[in-house]
């Protein structure tokens, strides 16, 4: 107890002299630039300047005209099916997200967890699951007494892309249902309006805004994910898929590779600006009414036929598929498959190698987070630079969740290559740290803004020095936050396939666990059949599913 | 025509009754006001008589019609919010239009309508602005005449004035009166300001702990309420606790620590144990001249309350008497530290039973 005191006395003396220096105002605006030129240095720029220095590659795949029409036709189909696949999923998961919040019983609770099931489970993993489950004969396939019911390739992206984004949609619209006022649509209603006309007229054009950006942060999620898509693609060929197959050609086609992760990145930063700025502008739904149609369609029956079709829809393409991730895993405990794992026998030395990577290049990624992610979320929330330069911030920050992480792997990895020189776990590290940067500003920026400002300023009047205030009062009261963001960056970075791949070689002798399962997965006989797969993927699932326990262990002891 | 009646309605939350059997009738264009401390159910009670929320027993009746299973938008009402409530994305003709619109009216319909009630309500902003550019006063303004536009005579008010300011609500409540009077409309306005209820409403009910302990006529429910409870919460009153010690044929004799009151009210027995409640604006005072007539004591503290003053005195055994004296009948002529006489006529004397729960407890408003 007293050693821990006195522990305590020598890191206050020694933070003394820095609550001290915090109170001169040059001192504070060179941490607060720190944080920006790191922002701007490394997270901004790499990401589209890597690319743009390999430009000159570019001319000679534009030549092959048979290598551009691939390329071409990739692309469209990574645009195309973030499309339809985040309109399904709007229209499916916002009928599910009206019932949890709306519908009061108990059990709803039990959907509302599941609805979350493709979040847990690692891409990669769910691509199997879902691969297994609608492909092979251990899944339906086998139970409709059929070879394959839907085999890989686009159909199955589709299936596996809409499980992905749909808890996206219905986490965003159950929080914004949850904090909707619903006095509005209930003045409606007052006025004669049926509920579907009051949910219609009202309620969905005041959600306006976060139905777009579900729609935007859905349709990126399916623009970028690589491991799970690579799962299912077959023969297929989506841009991340393509860039993956330029990446593993031996020798690698970096022409091709640097033309569409160009392409992907200005695409989509447009379509992400385009949406933006038009989609709360757009007029929709339709303001006529039909009144006795629409009072049919609210009657009670018609509800429950609307969330039993909701249900249906997410049990059959959401959660039953989802769920099949731990079949071949159950298998490979009764097949001896798991005493083999155990003592890291054949291939599973590589396997446990892989997951240590893992965590390693994650705990280093969330540390670098911890210290520069923290500071910019203070900046962003507190205004440090006036609101003009914090807007701009703001949308400066989304940039590397809206580039294909695939893309944003190739051009980090060109970059590095070219400035740095450094090693692979170097590079990986960086590449893990950008593309986790988003959350973990976002997460933090959440937690600081629920801190009211004027617990600091009252902590000012009293005499405490800005950092002392800051360590005093901020950390204490965000420490709960920012212990969950850091895990959930922990758990990103671990399930992270696309922009890993995109860095380490073919032939590299580091390996991700996410990068070697999707190899696995792809060639099963390699490694000793399904159930070593099954177990290596219910062995990743296992460490991101104990992750996300800790998170909902501390919220729970935050509330 | 719109008549309302209102049988044992109940509301509970688990264990909590937030409405305990409430009955009461509400005649054709009447103007009912609600009142009540906070969380007596008032708001419970004109939600459950919407249709905003469900009871969960008794029965409610629009023009001898049972409403009480019929869904919130087939009850055929009008409903202004507290909150205001204007639809944020609608521009002001919209909002107003929107009743009409979700009816199917033809067009030329609903808009003849709109054009009208921006006429009664003399509503100065223009019709493409939206309401986040308008005032509280403004958006009340068409958040009234949005109610009124679907054409229903019977209009629900959920303390319409509580999010703006003292001017505006002053200016408002009588805008609002004028509007209910000149349309004939049925009325139910709840609020927590009771000048306002008694400005504008024909009857008021006063509500505590789910019930409604007394619904009357303003000026009756002020200066004669029939329960300790409303005479505290309706207006202010002093309270002495005292003893019957004979009763007459024209007045009841109360004694009460030494001061002897005489009150018009007869119903009471001698020796029975009771409670005299005084308006403070019906006690006269008088500087003190030797001995003087009343109840003697020195004036401790004033208020400037703009047309009134507020003193409090001292009686003589320490008890302390609150009075009220309009200003322009010599309000000012006295300062702290004036001996004075105070007195007040025998019908201005109020007499309730001792309450079996105590004092305190009976007049507490939580």
């Amino acid at each position: 107890m007293s050693n821990l005191s006195s522990t305590k006395n020598t890191i206050e003396k020694i933070l003394r002299p820095l609550d001290r220096l915090s109170a001169n105002p040059n001192a504070r605006r060179v941490t607060y630039a720190v944080a920006l030129i790191f922002f701007v240095s490394m997270i901004l720029i790499p990401p589209i300047i890597g690319v743009v220095l390999k430009w000159n590659l570019i001319g000679d795949t534009l030549q092959n005209p048979i290598l551009v029409a691939r390329a071409e036709s990739a692309i469209l189909a990574s645009f195309a099916i973030a499309s339809i696949v985040s309109i399904l999923d709007l229209i499916a998961g916002l009928p599910t997200a009206w019932f949890i919040v709306r519908r009061k019983a108990k059990w709803i609770n039990v959907v509302d967890t599941l609805a979350d099931i493709p979040f847990v489970i690692p891409t990669v993993a769910l691509g199997f699951s879902i691969l297994v489950f609608w492909s092979q004969p251990q899944g339906i396939s086998g139970l409709l007494r059929i070879e394959s019911l839907i085999s890989p390739g686009l159909g199955l992206i589709m299936l596996l892309h809409f499980a992905f984004s749909y808890p996206i949609i219905v986490r965003i619209m159950v929080g914004e249902l949850q904090s909707y006022d619903q006095v509005y649509e209930i003045a409606g209603r007052t006025l004669g309006a049926s509920s579907l006309t009051a949910a219609r007229t009202i309620t969905l054009p005041i959600l306006k805004p976060a139905l777009v950006s579900a729609f935007l942060l859905a349709f990126c999620r399916s623009l970028s994910e690589t491991g799970a898509t690579a799962v299912v693609a077959g023969a297929f060929e989506n841009g991340p898929i393509f860039i993956r197959n330029a990446l593993s050609s031996v020798p690698p086609q970096q022409g091709p590779m640097v033309l569409v992760s160009l392409v992907l990145i200005v695409t989509s930063c447009a379509i992400f600006a385009f949406i933006s700025i038009l989609g709360p502008r757009l007029r929709f739904p339709v303001k006529k009414v039909w009144p006795n149609f629409e009072k049919r369609l609210s009657n009670p029956k018609s509800t429950l036929g609307r969330d039993g079709l909701a249900l249906i829809v997410f049990a059959i393409f959401v959660a039953i598929p989802s769920l099949f991730v731990a079949l071949p895993g159950i298998i490979a405990f009764t097949d001896g498959t798991v005493v083999a794992a155990f003592t890291g026998a054949g291939v599973w030395g590589v396997y446990w190698g892989s997951l240590l990577t893992s965590y390693v290049v994650a705990l280093a990624a969330t540390l670098m987070n911890l210290l520069v992610g923290f500071p910019m979320a203070v900046i962003i929330t507190r205004r440090k630079f006036g609101t003009q330069v914090t807007a701009l911030l703001n949308a400066l920050i989304s940039i590397p969740i809206t580039i294909p992480s695939v893309a944003l792997g190739v051009s980090l990895s060109l970059f590095w290559t070219a400035f740095g020189n450094l090693p692979e776990l170097w590079t990986l590290i960086l590449v893990h740290t950008t593309i986790t940067y988003t959350y973990f500003v976002q997460a933090m920026a959440a937690a600081i803004e629920s801190v009211p400002e004027e617990l600091e300023s009252v902590a000012r009047t009293l005499g405490a020095h800005p950092f002392e205030t800051f360590r005093k009062i901020l950390i204490p009261l965000t420490k709960y936050s920012i212990f969950s963001g850091a895990i959930m960056v922990l758990t990103r970075s671990v399930d992270e396939t696309g922009a890993t791949t995109a860095v380490l070689a073919a032939t590299s002798q580091i390996k991700t666990a996410p990068v070697l399962l999707v190899n696995w997965i792809r060639n099963p006989a390699s490694v000793g059949g399904q159930s070593v797969v099954g177990l290596g993927v219910l062995f990743l699932v296992l460490t991101t599913f104990i992750s996300l326990l800790v998170i909902r262990l501390v919220l729970r002891r935050e509330r | 025509m719109t008549t309302v009646k209102v049988e044992n309605l109940t509301k509970k939350y688990g264990e909590i009754v937030a409405l305990d059997k409430v009955s009461f009738e509400i005649k054709d264009k009447e103007y009912l006001a609600i009142i009540g401390p906070s969380g007596c159910g008032k708001t419970t009670l004109i939600k459950c008589m919407s249709g905003i929320q469900s009871p969960t027993g008794g029965d409610i009746y629009f023009d001898g019609k049972p409403v009480k299973d019929l869904p919130l938008e087939e009850r055929g009402i009008g409903y202004v919010f507290q909150e205001i409530a204007l639809f944020p994305h609608m521009n002001v003709w919209d909002n107003v239009t929107y009743g009409p619109r979700v009816k199917g009216w033809p067009g030329d319909r609903a808009a003849k309508v709109a054009r009208e009630l921006f006429e009664l309500i003399r509503l100065s902003v223009r019709e493409r602005e939206y309401p986040s550019s308008l005032s509280g006063g403004a958006r009340q303004k068409i958040g009234i005449a949005r109610a009124l536009a679907s054409g229903s005579d019977l209009l629900f008010l959920d303390e319409p004035l509580g999010s703006l300011d003292a001017k505006v609500r002053t200016e408002l409540r009588y805008e609002i009166q004028n509007i209910i009077r000149d349309l004939g409309l049925t009325a139910v306005h709840i609020t927590h300001d009771q000048e306002e209820a008694m400005s504008v409403a024909d009857r008021i009910a006063v509500m505590k702990a789910g019930r409604i302990v007394e619904i009357d006529e303003p000026s009756k429910l002020y200066s004669n309420p029939e329960t300790l409870f409303v005479s505290n919460f309706v207006g202010e009153a002093n309270f002495l606790e005292g003893i019957v010690t004979k009763v007459t044929d024209d007045t009841c004799l109360v004694e009460s620590q030494g001061l002897s009151l005489s009150s018009t009210e007869k119903s009471k027995r001698e020796g029975e144990k009771i409670v005299v409640a005084i308006r403070p604006d019906f006690v006269s005072m008088e500087k003190r001249v030797n001995n003087g007539e009343g109840f003697a004591g020195y004036i401790e503290n004033q208020d400037f309350e703009g047309s009134t003053i507020r003193y409090e005195v001292v009686l003589k055994d320490h008890r302390l008497f609150t009075i009220r004296l309009p200003q322009i009948l010599g309000g000012l002529a006295f300062n702290i530290g004036d001996e004075v006489n105070l007195s007040v006529k025998p019908e201005h004397v109020l007499i309730y039973p001792y309450p079996e729960v105590g004092v305190q407890k009976e007049l507490a408003l939580a």
